[in-house]
């Protein structure tokens, strides 16, 4: 039975998809009224710190969902949205587990395209974006929190790299600045993203919960890509996430550093259809060698 | 709790069972349990003082009725120190008609209560409010700082009350208990077989006072040298929740209802000698005889993790006395 379940991580984590949440999809110079649309389903086992005396740890396995869609209104700027959806299992205090899922946060943003003079196999971007979160994250009951539970193991199993997505009662906006180079078949980007997270209230969280009114979690992405084949491209990333100021204190003292390492594939079947295959590891921090999470995205343009 | 959902929450429900669907492994997901009805938990209340247990001047002092008693195999539970109480209606008396799952008057009480490292941790409640063999209702009071009461946490707590004990929530009550027509699982024939020099309820002290409906006459006797009865008895309270083959059908989730000929449940029928208990008859499954080192049981017994030990749930430190016990029994099989 081990062999078997690890057999089955191993295979569901072959399939991981997700581009980080913040990674810019939208090629600048793309033309004017594109529209974008991924999904994505990501699975994950994880073991993360929680808020509560009650549930100071928690353990989760389950899937993680993501709809995004990215409109181009023009060369230099472009809309987007995000919408995830965490169904998970949690285990309860004797070891069962429970089915539970919950909308996180979905979010909105804006991004303005920087691009330097350069040709088809050389070019420089850069960009400016914002992020605005609508604070409809599911939370409750509060006896249980299993809302509350399956949010917050669906932000570990994304490595705290989306934060603003997972904290119900909470309004975030995010400012972005990134920094895409390339030179065929090689190219490496880079992004320094500010999640501002405003508690709006206590998500059901109990009163010992140490929760503050204001938080900031800030990270750095950067990848890496080589395009092997017309089809095919490779790409590794590495991530660090700080939590400057927690929105709500995990209830055992853990670092506020969280690195991860982020490997992927992607195959493109034409010129509007691609599919990403990714998997996040946390390294080191709260969640090193606690959380595993892989799966698959599906990309569409018209 | 289920009533406590709303039409949207259960819509995303759907969506994760889906998804869950989706997993070749969903089909077999026995460790997931479903949540408790609410409509039966408001039936317990919110202070274990006001459930029947103590006299009303306080929490030491049983109530009226309310007796002791004590299996004779204990379930392992990391430990932990227990006491265990039962309250019978009055003028009631248990169906002993099958003499290995008794069926409990309706109103009766079982309590258990926990003491992990000197720290009194919790006292589980579980009541039969209903005729129906499924009419029982059970949940946990964590006890306050100062001892003064304890109250009810549904949904459990993990590392109660500053000790490694964690409390389990309403929900998975009937991972074990839901294994037994009877529902309780430490009160029981071969459980009270025994005699009790505390003054607890034992098999005869039901028949002297006539608590039962069907009199269990002959004293059972589990079967085999003191090293084997030893064994039988631990998988018996330990595993025989779970693994026999007389479990009542039930909807809903899996929630630890294995899927194997395995049975180490003694019956009272089965008891002529140790190749004659069920347990003798279908361990082979699980051990390699006279090889525990090569025997998943003990394997299984020896380790703690997801997926990786048995019993699967509410312990996380191994019963290394247990193990010791089960390998001799294998290693003379």
């Amino acid at each position: 039975m081990r062999r078997l379940l690890e057999g089955a991580v191993v295979a569901l984590a072959s399939l991981y998809a997700g581009h980080a949440a913040a990674e810019p999809v939208l090629s600048p110079g793309d033309e004017p009224r594109v529209l974008e649309l991924d999904a994505s389903v990501r699975f994950a086992v994880a073991h993360a710190p929680f808020f509560t005396e009650a549930f100071p740890v928690l353990d989760a396995q389950g899937a993680l969902f993501t709809l995004a869609a990215r409109y181009s209104l023009s060369p230099k700027w472009s809309l987007g949205a995000r919408l995830p959806l965490a169904a998970v299992s949690v285990r309860q205090p004797a070891g069962s587990y429970l089915d539970e899922a919950a909308w996180a946060n979905p979010t909105l943003s804006v991004t303005r395209w920087f691009e330097a003079a350069g040709t088809a196999r050389r070019a420089q971007a850069a960009w400016l974006g914002v992020d605005v979160g609508v604070p409809l994250a599911e939370h409750g009951p509060a006896a249980a929190l299993l809302e509350n539970r399956a949010l917050e193991a669906a932000n570990a199993a994304e490595a705290y790299l989306s934060p603003e997505s997972y904290l119900p009662a909470t309004l975030p906006f995010v400012l972005r600045a990134g920094a895409r180079w390339q030179d065929a078949p090689w190219s490496a980007a880079g992004e320094l993203a500010v999640p501002l997270l405003v508690r709006l209230g206590d998500a059901d969280l109990s009163a010992d919960a140490r929760e503050h009114r204001l938080g900031l979690w800030p990270r750095v992405q950067v990848s890496g890509a080589l395009q092997a084949l017309r089809w095919l491209r490779l790409s590794l990333g590495a991530n660090t996430a700080i939590a400057a100021t927690h929105v709500v204190e995990p209830w055992r003292e853990v670092s506020r550093v969280q690195a991860s390492l982020r490997a992927g594939l992607s195959f493109r079947f034409s010129k509007r259809l691609e599919l990403g295959v990714t998997f996040l590891a946390p390294v080191a921090g709260a969640l090193g060698g606690e959380v595993y999470s892989g799966g698959l995205t599906l990309e569409a343009q018209r | 709790m289920k009533a406590a959902r709303s039409p949207a929450g259960a819509s995303i429900r759907v969506l994760g069972y889906l998804c869950f669907g989706l997993c070749p492994l969903a089909c077999s997901r026995y460790w997931v349990c479903d949540e408790p009805v609410e409509t039966d938990l408001a039936r317990l209340p919110a202070r274990l003082s006001e459930t029947g247990l103590f006299r009303a001047e306080g929490v030491e002092a049983l109530a009226a009725g309310v007796r002791a008693y004590r299996p004779q195999f204990a379930l392992w539970s990391d430990g932990a120190d227990k006491r265990r109480w039962v309250l019978l209606p009055v003028d009631s008396r248990i169906d002993t008609a099958d003499p290995d799952d008794w069926s409990f008057p309706v109103g009766t009480k079982f309590w258990k209560e926990f003491t992990r490292d000197g720290v009194r941790v919790e006292t589980r409640l579980l009541t039969r409010w209903g005729t129906g063999q499924g009419d029982w209702t059970g949940a946990a009071y964590v006890w306050n700082e100062d001892g003064s009461d304890a109250r009810l946490t549904v949904y459990g707590a993990q590392d109660a009350r500053g000790t490694a004990h964690d409390v389990p929530a309403a929900g998975e009550c009937m991972a074990c208990h839901g294994g037994s027509k009877s529902v309780i699982l430490g009160f029981s024939a071969i459980q009270l077989a025994y005699d009790a020099a505390d003054g607890g309820i034992t098999l005869g002290t039901l028949g002297a006072e006539e608590l039962w409906s069907d009199p269990i006459t002959e004293q059972p006797r589990i079967p085999g040298n003191e090293a084997e009865r030893a064994a039988l008895g631990y998988l018996h309270a330990n595993c025989a929740h779970c693994h026999n083959q007389e479990r009542p059908s039930h909807g809903g989730a899996r929630c630890f209802d294995p899927d194997n000929a395995l049975d180490f449940r003694l019956s009272l029928a089965a008891l002529g000698s140790v190749a004659d208990t069920a347990t003798r008859k279908t361990i082979g499954r699980a051990v390699k005889p006279g090889a525990p080192g090569a025997s998943r049981l003990i394997e299984l017994m020896s380790q703690r993790g997801f997926l990786q030990q048995m019993p699967p749930l509410a312990s996380e430190r191994v019963d290394q006395d247990a193990v010791e016990l089960i390998s001799a029994f294998v290693r003379e099989l």
